[in-house]
């Protein structure tokens, strides 16, 4: 018979994991974990260095020869250029109070995405070549040289980074991480060290106008098929303009709204809406993408991208801008663009042709964002509005980081969700408002292969939406970006099954009741609305 | 005389503290430290997910039975085995945390074990706990697979509406079938 260890030995194993330096840990990469590389043509289209086929679990990530330098120059001309990244640099005190504020941290346990963890795989290097004491006292100092496993560190964790600036609200110095993160991918470019999801849409975007390269007459083939549909659920043709000169506002939205589900039940929302209104309002096939991926390549791409807004606002002649659901397209627009390619004094502060009201808090830019206009189109009684046809849903709010976070934009999702649906209850405080999880897939991260990671990011906010599930029988989550309507449709489904997304503009698409409409039976989804289940169609 | 069972009963506390201590030790040493540390539900998920599982499996793994049955014991190890699922561990790491109960419990009731000789009862009760391993490797599988089924679902989402619209591709699904 075999012999046994006795059970007093048997309870000694060990099963804990040995415990290293986060300095001498490997960076570990496995599909699920990165993103997949920016391809060579892509890199090649916009003049960015370092063009070729590489994987990241290969060993040799194909670097330039003299990368360091390159790096090293690169991070020279940003701490000149941004007085905001030496001070973060250097001011840090490492108090820990951001360090379990990260989605990714709360849901994998990973230090290294810790936010100050993370933002120190940036500081050693500071430390180790630009500050001479540190140089000195190496690691004893936190400082070390720039090797290659230094690049795949940064390249793994900070595009492990959503930049949602939770981390920003929790430190007593307002460090902004989602900085930190832009800078780290600056310098990762210079080696050719970037992913393909945040390239490609910017590619496609210079030279269509959108993320996902839609040529003009594709997009208004598919604005023509969503009008099919409203057709068909409402009876009303609605001919939305299309590029017309002489409007009085222009209308921008992501294009992800276009054509994914369910972004594009918003979409129909905002023509329901203006149809409602009479409103004088043009959309655009250039001006096609409200979001914004330069903001997570470079300054200079995200000024260019943004650039066609003024430009195209400037070339059809219209007064102001209307701007649609879409979370870092706001941030960019509220935190950039004045500086960036303002002023625009060819436009003129928003005014609600409906009722009167002028929007001074976006003078600065003559932007307005869509809640903003709906929330006063409601408290001014412009709408007709029958939210009982949005009964089938048992609402929540998920605050989208860059529009709670970025602008406070807090109170008007609210108030317009209060007002066209009769069942709305919120997550816990701590999870909504400026305290908002992100849905793990900002700045670029809502690939598909990236999937694990960002179900892994989403707990915190799945956790949120299972207990409201749970209490409440909520089986509806809104929210008002279209990276989340992409992104938290998989979320719940893993962490809190049952719970469907929206954006806002779709419940209130459902809810508006045009003049001659005829009797509708279905929601915007085609689902038929509460007590017409036996209706033919 | 007292079972081993009931010594479960009495000693929850401690066989839960024992057995949580021994899962977190599965994680970075700073990540234990404040998962330990903060119990806001919302602020820290995984350590409320697996607190509300543990104390559960432990309860029912007190009155079960020698057979414990997949309905009762399932969404209790599903809070935790789904975190881990996600976790960056190998299908052996994730679900060890079962294992580890029998550790925590041989920790917490090994004199009572050996001065009440309850070696029969405490092979029964680890025969149960080996049960409830095979549980959660088909919840982690389920885990998985659901990965792997919401990523094709993404890459369909993306694309779907522009193939039909091109006439690119038949809709073969059911009517209504996979698209809800």
């Amino acid at each position: 018979m075999a012999k046994y260890p006795p059970p007093e030995e048997l309870i000694k194993i060990n099963y804990s994991t040995p415990v290293k330096s986060w300095m001498d840990t490997k960076t570990p990469f496995k599909p699920g974990n990165f993103s997949y590389p920016g391809k060579p043509d892509i890199l090649k289209y916009l003049g960015m260095p370092n063009p070729r086929v590489w994987s990241p679990t290969d060993d040799d990530w194909q670097l330039p020869p003299d990368w360091q330098r390159l790096v090293m120059e690169k991070f020279r001309s940003l701490l000149k250029k941004y007085r905001s990244f030496k001070v973060f640099m250097d001011i840090c005190v490492r108090c820990g109070a951001c360090a379990d504020k990260c989605h990714f941290f709360i849901g994998g346990g990973d230090p290294k995405n810790m936010p100050v963890l993370r933002a120190e795989l940036l500081r050693s290097i500071y430390r180790g070549e630009f500050s001479a004491a540190a140089k000195v006292l190496g690691k004893l100092a936190g400082a070390r040289k720039l090797e290659e496993d230094v690049i795949k560190e940064w390249f793994l964790y900070f595009y492990q980074c959503t930049e949602c600036r939770r981390c920003s609200l929790f430190c007593p110095y307002g460090i902004d991480t989602a900085e930190i993160t832009m800078m780290a991918r600056e310098l990762l470019h210079e080696v050719g060290c970037n992913i393909n999801w945040i390239l490609e849409p910017a590619a496609n975007c210079n030279r269509t106008g959108n993320h996902l390269g839609i040529q003009p007459h594709a997009y208004k083939d598919m604005m023509d098929f969503l009008c099919d549909d409203i057709e068909d659920i409402t009876g009303k043709r609605i001919r939305p303009n299309v590029n017309k000169k002489g409007c009085e506002i222009l209308f921008i939205t992501p294009s992800g709204d276009i054509f994914a589900d369910p972004g594009i039940y918003t979409y129909m929302g905002y023509l329901i809406l203006f149809e409602h209104l009479g409103l004088d309002v043009t959309w655009s096939t250039y001006a096609s993408e409200g979001g914004n991926f330069g903001l997570f390549t470079s300054d200079k791409m995200m000024k260019k991208i943004n650039g066609k807004m003024y430009n195209e606002a400037k070339r059809l002649g219209v007064k102001w801008i209307l701007g649609g659901e879409c979370g870092h397209m706001w941030r960019v627009i509220n935190q950039y663009m004045s500086t960036m390619n303002g002023p625009a004094d060819f436009l003129e502060t928003p005014v609600s042709p409906i009722t009167g009201t002028k929007f001074d808090a976006a003078s600065g830019t003559k932007m307005l964002h869509i809640a903003e206009f709906t929330a006063d189109l409601i408290k001014n009684k412009k709408l007709n509005l029958d939210p009982s046809r949005n009964d089938n849903f048992i609402s929540t709010f998920h605050d989208s980081c860059n529009p709670a976070r970025g602008m406070g934009l807090l109170e008007e999702p609210r108030y317009i969700m209060k007002n066209v649906c009769r069942q709305f209850y919120e997550m816990p405080e701590n999870t909504i408002r400026e305290q908002t999880f992100c849905c793990g897939g900002g700045a670029g991260l809502n690939n598909e292969e990236f999937t694990e990671t960002r179900l892994r990011g989403g707990l915190p906010r799945g956790n949120a939406v299972k207990y409201v599930r749970d209490r409440h029988g909520v089986n509806n989550l809104a929210c008002i970006c279209a990276i989340d309507r992409a992104t938290l449709p998989p979320l719940c489904d893993y962490w809190a099954p049952g719970v469907g997304v929206s954006g806002v503009h779709e419940l209130v698409g459902n809810a508006i009741i045009l003049d001659g409409e005829k009797k509708r039976t279905t929601d915007l989804r085609q689902n038929p609305l509460p007590g017409m289940e036996d209706e033919e169609e | 005389m007292l079972k081993l069972v009931d010594y479960l009963v009495l000693e929850q506390q401690a066989v839960l503290d024992a057995w949580f201590d021994l899962v977190l030790g599965t994680y970075a040493e700073s990540t234990a430290v404040l998962w330990k540390k903060r119990d806001d539900p919302f602020a820290n998920p995984v350590r409320h997910r697996f607190e509300a599982g543990m104390r559960g499996i432990v309860t029912n793994l007190a009155t079960c039975g020698p057979v414990p049955d997949a309905a009762t014991f399932t969404p209790l190890l599903d809070e935790i085995v789904r975190v881990r699922a996600v976790q960056d561990f190998t299908p052996s790491q994730a679900t060890s945390f079962v294992f580890l109960l029998k550790k925590a419990i041989r920790e917490v009731l090994w004199p009572k074990i050996a001065e009440d000789n309850l070696f029969v009862e405490l092979l029964a009760l680890e025969s149960s706990i080996d049960v409830l391993a095979l549980f959660a490797l088909d919840i982690y599988c389920q885990c998985r697979e659901k990965i792997a089924a919401l990523r094709i679902d993404q890459i369909k989402k993306q694309y779907d509406r522009l193939l039909k619209r091109a006439n690119l591709v038949c809709d073969l699904s059911a009517e209504g079938g996979e698209d809800q």
